[in-house]
């Protein structure tokens, strides 16, 4: 579904992704870990489509980020950090807009949007403007946008941040959906914990390089997530000194 | 603490003009030197309107009173009227309020520090009727020194008023667009208000004046009726009166307080009820649409979300119809006009009349530059766009097309008004309805491409890009330089009987703007797509 190929990036003479290279499956739930700047935004973002990479490739679904835009955009899904929305929208209207350009029919779009704001406990906020939104409601509502053209492969960045409790309990739930209906799900996370036990696959970066992935079982052995993690943060700090 | 808050205010205006730029001690300067000049501007202006009146009333000894209350009516009214506003802004709207309150601060500590500030503002705009008025006066009739100290003291006291007053309007203001459902329309309608208000006084300023100079004495006699205060105030510094200024001056301090003691009541509801909406309830209704339309109605709403969006870009879409309105009112004296430069033996044709009047009405088109911030203006959310699978081509069209829908109405009406006025012949009615329709594109187009090249968008207040940014000025410059040197141009060669006739200066021109319009497309079809990519 997702075939990360050689990717480079550099920011001046700061290299933020360095040949990395990540395949995910259909199906795959796959946690992306690392530091503050390792290089998980830009690698995300490069997914998108919505930053231009200076070597190697990315393919959704067999078709290049680079050479079919658009074709994978329509097939994907991005969910930010920082979901900045239309403030000038209604909820309804953001969601509207969005099936809009993804050409989803009309009750096709309702079913979704009904079903995942119920899931996320935002049906009665729908009407309302997204200025008077909280940090949380406005990730439950880019989630819902995302969801709402059924996207094959879904890219989060940090999507836990602002959540409460249950509202995180429910997006975990529609990301096992995701996965379970076929989906594939890629997400950057600093919460280890929560990568151990709802995902099938690890990748983990540091200053651009791919210093570990596989599945959980292969990346944390009998160990914890955390200690893997902490391991290898320590190992590849003594590397590079 | 007041102190400490008068500070922090002080310190945060200040920092609007000098913060997040390199350069902030040269803006500084900048912005000292444009203050000095706008008070030079407004004080020549002032000495000049106030010279005339005392000239008028010096030679009369018992209306000389008349002559003070006048400056303190005009003083409270230009004080109050650019500061209304403001007080709505600095005194329920400022983003540090819920902070402030927040602190163990009393509420009323935090208006009064508002308030002081608006009554700092208060002092600089009526210095710049006293000082000059006072001077005007001085030159014609001089003044004793118990005179200029009442006057002096005066100048403390009056603005206490004016504050008063503006800080009541915008308690009523704030109220009513914090009530309203439509706030951008509600501060829409206020603003278009307060400008139609200051268009009117600023074109007829010199007509009521003289008028006023002419009766002055009938209106001083009546004035004791609507406006005893200024009475007061004129008489107690003219004859001089302590006993009546102090009368004023203690009025003023009351009206003062009273203002402070009833906001005070209030401004911890006021300053907070931006979060206390009604909550809209009903039915959801999705409807599926083409992309097209999906993006035309995002920009639309992105247009109508935003009152300084539509005042600062689409101003000229008004200003259009109200000059269509008067050229339709006032057809007979533009004839007249049209009639005297015939009979000056200048050698026009009709359709070089056409001509002139298609570019006056192109200068309208080149005030409306909708595209000119639109790129910027997505800022942090240009991310949904670039990472929905929209063609950039089409996200840049429905840019333009929002421009072209809404300016060519407008200009059409103005077009129409000018057809009508000119009696214009099948040739004329062409020009006049196509030529300033191709300046909309125009505008629309080289908007668009001065904002691919000069994007702004990491903003983090919205005038930056409507306002300060350089592809709304690189718009705006070159399209009205464009038509006033044309203007010029056309004016100087009729005038001086040059040998290139008229008609076909006029359409070299056009021709310019036909090949300046040609480029802008291509280079949007070319570049456009790819720039907005790289973005």
């Amino acid at each position: 579904m997702l075939k990360i190929n050689d990717l480079t990036k550099h920011y001046g003479e700061k290299c933020a992704v360095d040949h990395l290279t990540l395949h995910i499956r259909p199906g795959e739930l796959c946690a992306f870990i690392g530091h503050n700047g390792a290089g998980k935004t830009t690698t995300l973002k490069a997914c998108v489509g919505i930053l231009d990479f200076d070597g190697g490739d990315i393919y959704i679904d067999g078709r290049s980020v680079r050479t079919e835009p658009l074709a994978c955009k329509k097939i994907i899904a991005y969910v930010p950090d920082n979901p900045d929305l239309y403030e000038f929208m209604t909820a309804d209207k953001y969601l509207n807009f969005i099936c809009d350009v993804y050409g989803v029919g009309a009750k096709e779009r309702k079913e979704r949007i009904e079903k995942y704001a119920t899931m996320l406990e935002l049906e009665n906020d729908l009407l309302q403007p997204i200025a008077s939104f909280s940090h949380g409601m406005k990730q439950k509502l880019a989630l819902i946008a995302a969801l709402a053209h059924d996207p094959k492969l879904l890219i989060m960045d940090e999507p836990f941040v602002g959540l409460d409790p249950k509202a995180s309990h429910a997006v975990k739930q529609v990301m096992h959906e995701h996965c379970n209906a076929g989906g594939a799900i890629f997400f950057s996370t600093h919460v280890l914990e929560v990568a151990e036990k709802l995902c099938d696959r690890v990748a983990i970066i540091k200053e651009g390089r791919l210093i570990r992935s596989g599945t959980m079982e292969e990346v944390r052995g009998d160990a914890s997530l955390e200690d893997v993690f902490m391991e290898l943060e320590d190992d590849h700090a003594g590397q590079t000194d | 603490m007041l102190g400490k808050l008068i500070k922090l205010r002080l310190q945060s205006i200040l920092s609007r003009t000098t913060a997040r730029r390199k350069n902030g001690k040269g803006m500084l300067v900048l912005f000292a030197v444009l203050m000095v000049y706008c008070g030079g501007v407004f004080g020549f202006l002032f000495y000049h309107m106030f010279g005339f009146m005392a000239e008028t009333i010096a030679p009369v000894q018992q209306y000389h009173w008349f002559y003070f209350a006048m400056i303190g009516l005009s003083s409270f009214g230009i004080s109050f009227f650019f500061t209304a506003f403001t007080a709505k802004s600095e005194l329920f709207e400022a983003t540090d309020n819920e902070l402030l309150l927040s602190m163990p601060i009393p509420p009323r500590t935090i208006l009064l520090s508002r308030m002081a500030i608006l009554l700092g503002i208060e002092y600089l705009i009526s210095l710049l009727v006293m000082v000059p008025a006072g001077i005007a006066w001085f030159a014609k009739a001089g003044l004793n020194v118990a005179q200029l100290a009442l006057y002096i003291v005066g100048s403390v006291f009056l603005p206490l008023i004016a504050a008063s007053v503006a800080c009541l309007v915008g308690w009523l203001l704030a109220r009513l667009t914090a009530r309203a459902r439509n706030k951008t329309l509600v501060t829409m309608i206020f603003s278009l208000v307060f400008l139609a208000i200051y268009f009117f006084v600023y074109f007829n300023a010199q007509k009521y004046i003289t008028l006023l100079m002419q009766h002055y004495q009938s209106v001083a006699d009546g004035m004791m009726n609507w406006g005893f205060l200024f009475c007061w105030y004129g008489k107690g510094i003219a004859e001089p009166n302590w006993l009546l200024f102090l009368l004023v001056a203690a009025l003023a301090l009351a009206v003062f307080a009273a203002a402070f003691g009833l906001l005070g009541k209030g401004f911890l509801k006021v300053s907070s009820s931006e979060n206390l909406k009604k909550r809209k309830t009903g039915e959801l209704e999705l409807r599926s649409g083409k992309l097209s339309s999906a993006l035309l109605r995002k920009e639309f709403k992105r247009f109508t979300s935003s009152a300084l969006y539509m005042l600062n870009c689409g101003l000229g879409l008004i200003l259009a119809v109200v000059a269509a309105v008067a050229l339709v009112i006032k057809a007979d004296a533009v004839r007249d006009l049209l009639t005297q430069v015939r009979v000056l033996g200048l050698p026009l044709t009709d359709l070089d009349f056409a001509l002139i009047l298609a570019l006056l009405t192109s200068l309208f088109c080149s005030m409306n530059v909708l595209t000119a911030p639109s790129i910027s203006l997505e800022g942090k959310n240009l991310w949904i766009l670039r990472s929905s699978p929209i063609p950039a081509n089409a996200i840049l069209a429905a840019k333009l097309k929002l421009h072209v829908y809404l300016c060519a109405g407008p200009t059409l009406c103005l077009s129409a008004a000018a057809g009508i006025v000119l009696r214009a012949d099948v040739p004329g009615w062409i020009i006049l309805l196509l030529v300033p329709q191709m300046f909309v594109l125009l505008s629309g187009t080289f908007g668009l491409m001065m904002n691919l090249c000069f994007p702004k968008l990491d903003w983090v207040n919205e005038a930056v890009p409507i306002k300060q940014s350089a592809s709304v000025l690189l718009t705006m410059l070159p399209m009205m330089a464009y038509t006033a040197a044309v203007t010029i141009g056309f004016v100087v060669l009729v005038l001086m009987k040059q040998s290139l006739p008229a008609t076909t200066f006029l359409l070299i021109a056009l021709g310019v703007a036909v090949v300046w319009l040609l480029f802008s497309v291509l280079w949007l079809w070319k570049s456009g797509a790819k720039r907005f990519e790289k973005l």
